[in-house]
């Protein structure tokens, strides 16, 4: 326990000592000087965006949990 | 499927970073413009990366102790999905370069380091690979493993910020090491590597699995 906390503390001071940095402030969300894809989110083309990487992050996972379940099955096959 | 909480988990929070990560407000920064989306799932890489090197390193010191070599496979299969995602890393890292840094590859410190660090896993396999003695095969790739990952952390964490990198750390750099994570950006930041890590421990525990049945059966053709 006092090792846990020793180690948490060195990490903390350790993040404390690392150089310094420029904020991220709210005006950085406001900044409208800086380019950003705003006519996309706009037309709501970006949603087309997520849907196609949705539908393959699916596709992928159910490929995932189809060989996972093939596995189980080989596995109770071998043990009885 | 026995305990699979934590596959659910992987799933929900990878569809909350790949919706989140491009729909919510991200701040509007030079240079960076919408390609700072990318900090979800390239840095995400590498943190999934060195998470499962741990564990493989973790399971690498066990095999030492106890010759298990339920313990040997854990480790390779882990080591295994960390090298994909480093190649991945590696990869989308070049791409999200030349756009922000103005070329695929400029010699970052950083960049040469995960280079040479992927290589030296790429080693890990070759050695492997050249020894036909399983138990051998164990050993030497177990003190491999743990070695690898005693060099790849000072190589990857350490050395860059010993001198000029355009990653972020130390340099006078303006694309994007002098800013601060926000909480904006941590809120879907640290959900990605939690899912993006149990995906990998997902499809290295599948890898396992299939490698102990293959044993099974190994054994079983040479008791008959």
């Amino acid at each position: 326990m006092k090792k846990l906390l020793t180690i948490s503390l060195l990490v903390f001071s350790l993040s404390a000592l690392a150089q310094e940095k420029i904020p991220v402030t709210e005006a950085d969300y406001s900044n409208n000087t800086v380019d950003m894809a705003d006519r996309m989110r706009a037309d709501g083309k970006i949603y087309v965006v997520v849907g196609i990487i949705a539908i393959l992050f699916a596709g992928i996972t159910v490929y995932l949990i189809n060989t996972d379940r093939k596995i189980s099955k080989l596995e109770k096959n071998i043990t009885s | 499927m026995r305990q699979s909480w934590w596959k659910i988990l992987a799933i929900g929070l990878l569809l909350y970073t790949l919706t989140a990560g491009l729909l919510m407000d991200v701040p509007r920064l030079p240079i960076l413009n919408e390609t700072i989306r990318a900090l979800h799932f390239h840095v995400t890489m590498w943190f999934a990366m060195i998470i499962m090197l741990s564990i493989a390193v973790f399971y690498s010191v066990k095999y030492l102790r106890t010759n298990n070599p339920d313990y040997d496979d854990i480790a390779l299969e882990f080591t295994n999905a960390a090298i994909l995602f480093g190649v991945l890393g590696i990869a989308t890292g070049m791409l999200w370069a030349k756009f922000a840094w103005g070329d695929y590859w400029s010699g970052d410190p950083k960049q040469n380091a995960s280079a040479i660090g992927l290589l030296m896993y790429f080693a890990y396999l070759i050695l492997r690979g050249s020894i036909t003695d399983p138990q051998q095969r164990g050993r030497i790739g177990a003190v491999y493993n743990i070695f690898a990952f005693a060099a790849f952390i000072p190589l990857i964490f350490v050395l860059p910020r010993l001198t000029d990198s355009l990653h972020p750390g130390n340099g006078g750099n303006p694309g994007f090491n002098a800013y601060d994570l926000d909480s904006r950006l941590r809120m879907v930041f640290y959900p990605a590597i939690i899912g993006w890590t149990l995906l990998g421990s997902w499809i290295a525990t599948v890898r396992v699995r299939i490698r102990r049945v293959e044993r099974v059966l190994e054994d079983r053709f040479l008791n008959s």
